[in-house]
Parts: C-alpha cells; structure tokens; sequence
C-alpha cells in the first residue's frame, strides 16, 4: 500500500502526467511514434528517481498509442504503426457521422485493453515469460505466417489479391543488407536502399498520401469541414456497446497480451492479429471494414494490452519486447536497476511502484485522452484543402524527421502512389504493410530453421507449438471451405 | 478475341515482377556455408517470386471467368482523363513533393515548405491571404514541433546567409 500512495508524490506527479500530455501530442503526429516518444523522455529523466522517470516512460507510451488511433480515425493517417488495424473501421465510422463514438470506444477499449494487460503482467507474467522462452526459429517462423495469414483473413477483396498485396509487403522488406551473408540485396548501389525500406514512411504514404490523392481528385469538396460532426461523447452508449461486447474486449487484450510477451512482435502486429480473429469468430465479419464497432474494439483493446506484454520479458528476463521496453532496458540499467528474476526480490518495492504506476497511468489516460479527442477534432474542423495541405506537409516533414533523410520522403510518395493504384485495383493495402514488418522475421527464422534441420521442412511441422501454429494457420485458410464442403455434403445424404 | 481487363493487368504485372527477380538474383552470390542454398541471400527473393508468378497465374486465370462482368482495359481517353482538375491536383502535390525532396537541401526547411504549401493551397482554392497566413502558421507550427522541441536538424538552406 506504501508503494501504491507513493507515487502521488508531486515529484512523480508533474512529470508524470506532462509526459502522458506530450505522448497525446506526439502519437496524434503521423511520423512521430510511441517509440520516438519515449526515446525523448528518457534523456528527461536522468536526473530523476527511478520511478518518475518510469513513470513518464509508461505515462508517455500508453498516451502515444491511444492517440496514433485519433488521427487513424478522422483522417486514415496512423499516427502510430501501432494504429494501423484501427484505420479500417475507425475511419469508415468517421465517415458515417460516428467518430466521435468511434474514438470514445478506442479510448475506454485503450484503457481497459491497458488494466487487463498490466493485470496479466502481475499475476501471470512469469509463467507467459517462461512459455514465450520455449520458441525457437521454428515457433517464430510459424507466429509470423500466422499474423501474415491473419491480414488475408481481414483483407477485403479476393483471397489471391490479400496474398498478392502481402507477398509485395514481403519483397519490399527483401530490399537492404541480407543479415545472414551481409550482402546487399536490392539496392543497387544506393547505401539509403542497403538500410532497408522503414515501415513508417512506407505506412504514411500508403494509408495517408493515398487517401490524400483520393481527396484531391475531387476539388468540388475542398470547402467542406474534415469532419462534420459535432464532438458529443455519450458515454452511456459507450457503456452500453461495452457491455455488449465484453468477451471481445477480454479475448483481444488476452492477445495482444500473449502478443507482446513474444520478444519481437509488439502492439502493431497485436492489434492486426485480434482485429483478424475478431472478423474470423463474429457473425458479422462480412461487415468487418465498413465501420463497424467490433473493428475498433478488437484493435484498440489489444495494442494498449500488448504494452503490457511487452514488459513481461523485459522485467522477468531483461529481453526487450519491442522497440519501447529496448529503451526502458537501457533506462533502467542507467538507473542503476538489473531487470531479471531478481528485480522481484531484490528491488520488490520499486515492482509494486511501476505495477501502480502502470495500473493508475489507465485512469489518467481515460481523461487525457478526452481532452486530446477534443483538442484533435477543433484541428480537423478547418475547411478541408487546408487540412489536406497539413496532412501533406506532415506526412513529409514527420517522414523526414525520422531519420533527417529525404531519401524516407522519397518513399512516402512511392508509396502513396502504389497505394492509390493498389486501391484502383481493388487490391487490399494492410496486408502488404504487414508483409513488410513481419518479412524479416519470417525469412530469418526460416533460414536459420532450414539451416539447424540440413534442409528439411520436417522440424516446422514436428514440434509441439510450430504445429499447433500450422493447424491454426491450415484453418484461417481452409476453414471456410472445409465447412461448406461438408455442409454440402450432410445434406446431400439428408435428402 | 477476348479483350485484357484489369485482372489480367495485375497478373501480367505480377509475372514481370517476378521475373525480374528471378533475373536479378542470378548475380547474388551463392552460400558458402549451410544446407545447399538455403543459406544463400537468393533462396527467399526467389521462393517469394514463385509464389508471385502463381498469384499473377491465378489473376489472369481469374479474369478470363469473370471477363463478362468487366471493364477492358483502354488507352485511347488516357490524355484526356488526366488533364482534368483532380488528376492534375495529384500530378501537382506529386511534383511537390519532388522539389521538397530535390530542393530542401539547397533552399532549406523553411523556404522549401513555405513554397510548397503556398503553391498547394493556391491550387486548392484557399484565399490569397489566408493562402499566406495559414503557410506562415504551418511553416512556423512545423519549425517549433521538430527542431526547437524535438530538436531534429532541419536545413537553413539559403537563409544560412542571412544569419536565419
């Protein structure tokens, strides 16, 4: 209990909720990431106890993801890569006259996705840190196949087009140093393309320029308002929606939870898995994609969830669950802190610090959260060919800013201009993202796995969870038609 | 004769793709080490390229069943499609970004993106002096954000020379 009063110490306080503020600020930027978020505050807290800066760094990242989901909604700009499942419905329902449900529903899935992720990592973190310490090359090769075929589960149009658009995700992500030889594949001769395409500006051009282009084919609607609608919150409607769908809220948090913990796979690939479990089990999943609730709910439950996650290894093991919890390693190591088994005995006090931080930062959130809804929506209420010349000056500038490079503007408008003809085509634009964030995973897991068995596919298929994973991804994509068929087939030999 | 319809399109797309992957690999080294050439860096451009030209097999396949319901694919209203208002809005914001990218260095931050938000809200329709007023608000909006708070360096260009 001495812990839990602690933290409402004003020097742990302030910062505190100025870095939940900033985190509201900096995901609602295209380009600007959680990452980047927490990258900036962690040279803020040198001087700080421990737990301030631990707090800021939690404060920070919760608030960024949530508000990646805002610009996600009214405008189809992630704000953060985390955000990207968001877009599909979230959008759609702005569109509709319903973004501002859209976002009260983010907001309070964000926050109860966040308390059911940081429950898990009390009570049952050691248990998933030990599971997720059973993978080998093998298990991960599948886990990605996995998340990869849940993008043509959600991926509108024809199953060929999903695998068409995610295999050109995969080549893209071919491009760069092949980390097992060293060797340049792809990039002829230019040093920018032997670093690889980044996905940020690849997400920003592909969901934000397109839809751009799209907007400014038609000069007839620049004078509208972005978003027409007026802010009104209710939240009984909210409560009503989340009572309906309270296992959908349980289930993705669980996911994206077990998402997280996996070293490697962190909120973005979280929330694209639950969003395509959650169309995969509901009645509904032919409406999935057009601006339904269980769109946002399934996403946004499971990235808060899978931050939680993320600290499962990073606090049991010190392995880092993604790019955040690389950097509170690093932060907590220049406290002085040894994450590990230990941490618990040996720094138990601070451990209960950071679960209340973690569990009372959720509260924070649902009001933060309220005010950067509202201070995002007065942005967007600007005729529209004033926004869409922000968003473009946005998109390029925050581009830019991720690595001082033009070379990622470059991309930006390769990207964005793929993206308007992908979508011409009727072609499916998530699933090519996701090609490219899972694409390394996959190829290195599969190469070092065929390397480990003298080329033989066997091992994929002979270990306990790679088959489990196997059985699961043979369902994704043949389990409709197993169905139909023997559907067919009962009531033929009934009649 | 049946006429090419935008299925057949993307599959013929995909096909050359793929071969030019396949065609470009041929220079990758071959592994050194490992279980044959699975540990090479062309085992997986490859095996992706495969499963290309099949998808791209299947496209063309899947636009002769559907021939019926589709659009064919013409050419001869191109010139005309793209000279309308909202294509050349596109073809603009394209070359804009262009001369950002080719031009930021040498103009710098903040004469590179005021000359692209003017023209672009000129383009759009927004009034000459709200045209001028909003490009300051953003150019100064963008300065403050990245390079005073996020201190990332952007180029002074030819403002250097004015102590800018």
């Amino acid at each position: 209990m001495e812990a839990v009063l602690s933290i409402f110490h004003l020097s742990i306080l302030v910062p505190w909720i100025l870095a939940m503020v900033l985190g509201i600020f900096v995901g609602g930027i295209p380009g600007l990431t959680a990452t980047m978020a927490v990258a900036l505050i962690v040279p803020l807290t040198f001087h700080m106890s421990p737990i301030a800066g631990l707090a800021m760094i939690l404060g920070v990242s919760f608030c960024a993801i949530f508000a990646g989901d805002i610009p996600a909604t009214f405008l189809r700009i992630p704000g953060t890569p985390a955000s990207g499942a968001a877009i599909l419905d979230g959008y759609e329902m702005t569109r509709k006259g319903k973004g501002s449900l859209a976002l009260a529903l983010d907001l309070t899935c964000s926050v109860i996705g966040g308390l059911i992720g940081i429950l898990i990592l009390i009570f049952i973190a050691p248990l998933l840190a030990k599971f997720a310490l059973k993978f080998t090359n093998f298990e991960y090769f599948w886990l990605a196949v996995f998340g990869l075929s849940m993008s043509a589960v959600i991926s509108r149009g024809t199953r060929i087009k999903g695998v068409i658009s995610m295999t050109l995700g995969l080549i893209f992500a071919t491009i760069g140093i092949d980390i097992t030889t060293g060797y340049p594949r792809f990039s002829f001769g230019s040093t920018e393309l032997m670093a690889g395409i980044g996905f940020i500006p690849a997400m920003i051009g592909l969901f934000g320029l397109s839809e751009v282009f799209k907007y400014v084919l038609l000069p007839e609607s620049f004078k509208n308002p972005t978003i027409k609608e007026r802010v009104q919150i209710s939240f009984k409607s909210v409560g009503t929606l989340l009572y309906r769908f309270k296992l959908l809220i349980l289930r993705s948090a669980i996911i994206g939870n077990v998402i997280g913990a996996l070293p490697g796979a962190g909120a973005d690939i979280a929330a694209w898995v639950s969003y395509g479990m959650a169309k995969k089990v509901s009645r509904r999943s032919e409406e999935f994609g057009t601006g339904i609730e269980e769109g946002i709910i399934a996403p946004t439950s499971a990235n808060n969830s899978a931050l939680g996650g993320t600290w499962i290894p990073a606090l049991v093991f010190g392995i880092p669950g993604d790019t955040i919890t690389a950097i509170v390693l690093g932060a907590m190591m220049m406290y002085g802190l040894k994450p590990g088994p230990l941490i618990f005995q040996q720094n138990a006090y601070l451990v209960n610090q950071i679960f209340s931080v973690a569990i009372v930062s959720q509260i924070f959130l649902l009001i933060i959260g309220w005010f950067g809804i509202r201070m995002y929506t007065y942005v967007f209420k600007f005729p529209r060919n004033v926004v869409l010349v922000g968003i473009i000056i946005f998109s390029v500038v925050g581009s830019y800013a991720l690595r001082s490079s033009l070379f990622d503007v470059g991309i930006v408008l390769l990207f964005g201009v793929i993206g308007y003809f992908m979508e011409i085509c009727g072609i499916p634009l998530p699933p090519l993202i996701l090609g490219l964030i899972l694409g390394p995973m996959i190829e290195d897991n599969l190469r070092v796995g065929l390397v480990k068995s003298d080329g033989s596919f066997l091992p994929f298929l002979t270990r306990p969870i790679s088959l489990a994973f196997f059985i699961l991804i043979v369902i994704i994509f043949f389990g409709d038609p197993i169905i139909k068929c023997s559907r067919a087939l009962f009531r033929r030999r009934a009649t | 004769m049946k006429r090419l319809n935008q299925d057949h399109i993307i599959g013929i797309v995909c096909i050359i793709l793929a071969v030019v992957i396949l065609v470009t690999t041929r220079s990758f080294p071959k592994a050194t080490s490992g279980a044959s050439d699975l540990s090479g860096p062309s085992f997986y451009p490859n095996l992706l390229a495969y499963v290309f030209i099949i998808c791209g097999l299947l496209e063309i396949i899947g636009g002769f069943r559907k021939q019926a319901g589709r659009k064919p694919f013409d050419l001869t209203h191109f010139w005309d499609s793209i000279t309308r208002p909202g294509p050349l809005n596109i073809l603009l914001t394209i070359a804009l970004i262009l001369f950002f990218i080719f031009f930021m260095e040498v103009l710098g931050f903040i004469v590179s993106s005021y000359v692209t938000l003017f023209i672009l809200m000129w383009r759009f329709g927004v009034p000459l002096f709200k045209n001028i007023v909003y490009s300051a608000i953003f150019v100064l909006l963008l300065n403050v954000i990245f390079a005073k708070i996020f201190m990332i360096y952007l180029p002074s260009g030819v403002l250097d020379y004015a102590g800018l």
